[in-house]
């Protein structure tokens, strides 16, 4: 008889499998080029974006986990985006389980293009002190908060509200994103700080006249740093991991997306090593498929 | 109550249930205030968003202008972020424009690479400025071959 973790394995690598062989449409759209940084790209209005992403910690002390989360993304306006998150994780030698979720949105105040582009973000997430998923460093976040085995961790409730500055640049084909982040735990609870940073370019600038699936354009690399910037209290770098992962982004014609970002803690503070996956795929127009169950 | 290996019983498990429900409902509710909120917006026509261009866009040069391989390329672009508003004819979906229109025929490339490079994004029209230049003027390239 499966264990409850094996089948949570069997489930994670089923969808994986559903979204490698699904044969979608052709007419999809590239997902954003990084894990954690915010590029201002906004969802098209009435798309649906279906992620999944695992991430597996290999810390110094402790033991390794995977952490995952999936994302779904809609363009509820050209300049709102909302994203709704499940997250959940699994430590070696512990257990597997549901972390909690998040629902977040993005606000575009300006029309048009600018040198830079300012996107607001805000999010509610209920989670519970085991999330592993690394989604944001903030405060004094460090690889001993990691440590901590399961059954202890996931007592802690975490009920916080996220704000981010979005700042992102286009030029000559790179983008270059800045977020700085704000995060309040709804108890009493100083502000927590943190920031990420990520420039990107794809391979080749000119798309190739013919559908290939290995054509340079298709693929986009890039490096982001991001870490803690300490609390309201305690502002700085002291104390605070940090990291630094480069990433590769290589979007099939069939509108899946594979990314993947080694990413390497730069302090004592920091995990050793992370090593981050991603597949996401849209669904064009999914306004127009709800529309038509309700005719 | 179950033993677990994180030394739990199967009364933590319900409490996981009891957390994921909400979870399961919230995202229910939050998709549907979003799809609800989503309203394809009335197009003002063409002609209104390229009268916006600034003089400077007016003179930019198409470095692929009459090249077959970058409208090629272009129709490729086209297919995978344009058709699913403006149709695979481009003669425009719901309230997306119809880009054989006198307007987008007759409007200088450097306009129309304007427009797709800053969007309408209070309309409903995405800005395509993470494509790069090169992308973008490819796509203008096909719709100024569009018949």
């Amino acid at each position: 008889m499966a264990t409850r973790g094996q089948g949570i394995r069997r489930l994670l690598v089923a969808g994986l499998a559903y979204l490698i062989c699904a044969g979608f449409p052709s007419f999809l759209k590239a997902d954003k080029p990084y894990f954690v940084t915010y590029d201002a790209q906004m969802e098209e209005p009435g798309n649906l974006e279906v992620a999944f992403y695992p991430v597996l910690g290999l810390p110094q002390t402790g033991q390794r986990f995977w952490g995952a989360w999936m994302e779904l993304e809609y363009g509820a306006k050209g300049w709102w985006t909302t994203e709704f998150y499940l997250d959940g994780q699994s430590t070696r030698g512990e257990s597997s389980l549901f972390t909690g979720y998040r629902w977040e949105n993005r606000f575009r105040p300006l029309a048009g293009q600018h040198w830079i582009n300012p996107v607001l973000y805000l999010e509610f997430e209920d989670i519970n002190g085991a999330d592993k998923t690394l989604l944001e460093v903030v405060n004094h976040d460090s690889v001993n908060d990691l440590a901590v085995p399961n059954h202890q961790a996931r007592t802690e409730r975490l009920r916080e509200v996220e704000a981010k500055l979005i700042l992102s640049s286009n030029y000559k084909g790179w983008n270059i994103s800045e977020n700085f982040i704000g995060e309040k735990n709804l108890s009493n609870v100083p502000w927590e700080f943190g920031y990420a940073v990520g420039v990107s370019r794809p391979l080749a600038l000119a798309a190739s006249s013919r559908p290939c699936s290995f054509c340079r354009e298709n693929f986009h690399a890039g490096v982001e740093f991001y870490g803690g910037l300490g609390t309201w209290y305690q502002f700085g770098f002291s104390g605070t991991s940090q990291y630094v992962g480069p990433l590769v982004t290589w979007e099939l014609p069939n509108g899946t997306t594979f990314k993947i970002e080694p990413t390497f803690g730069l302090n004592r503070n920091s995990l050793r090593a992370l090593i981050r996956f991603g597949f996401s795929y849209e669904i064009p127009r999914f306004d127009r498929v709800v529309r038509r169950w309700f005719r | 109550m179950i033993p677990r290996v994180d030394g739990s019983s199967s009364v933590g498990r319900t409490g996981s249930a009891r957390r994921v429900l909400p979870a399961v409902v919230a995202s229910m509710l939050i998709t549907s205030l979003a799809v609800a909120a989503h309203r394809p917006s009335k197009e003002d026509g063409p002609a209104a968003q390229l009268s916006k261009a600034p003089r400077s866009a007016q003179s930019l040069q198409n470095p692929f202008a009459g090249q077959s391989e970058a409208a090629a390329a272009g129709h490729k672009l086209f297919e995978q972020h344009c058709a699913q508003c403006h149709g695979s004819d481009a003669r425009g979906l719901e309230h997306a424009a119809d880009l054989h229109s006198a307007p987008i025929r007759d409007a200088p490339p450097g306009v129309l690479f304007w427009a797709l490079r800053n969007g309408r994004v209070r309309k409903g029209m995405p800005s395509w400025s993470q494509l790069p230049d090169q992308q973008i003027w490819q796509v203008v390239t096909y719709l100024k071959a569009l018949k």
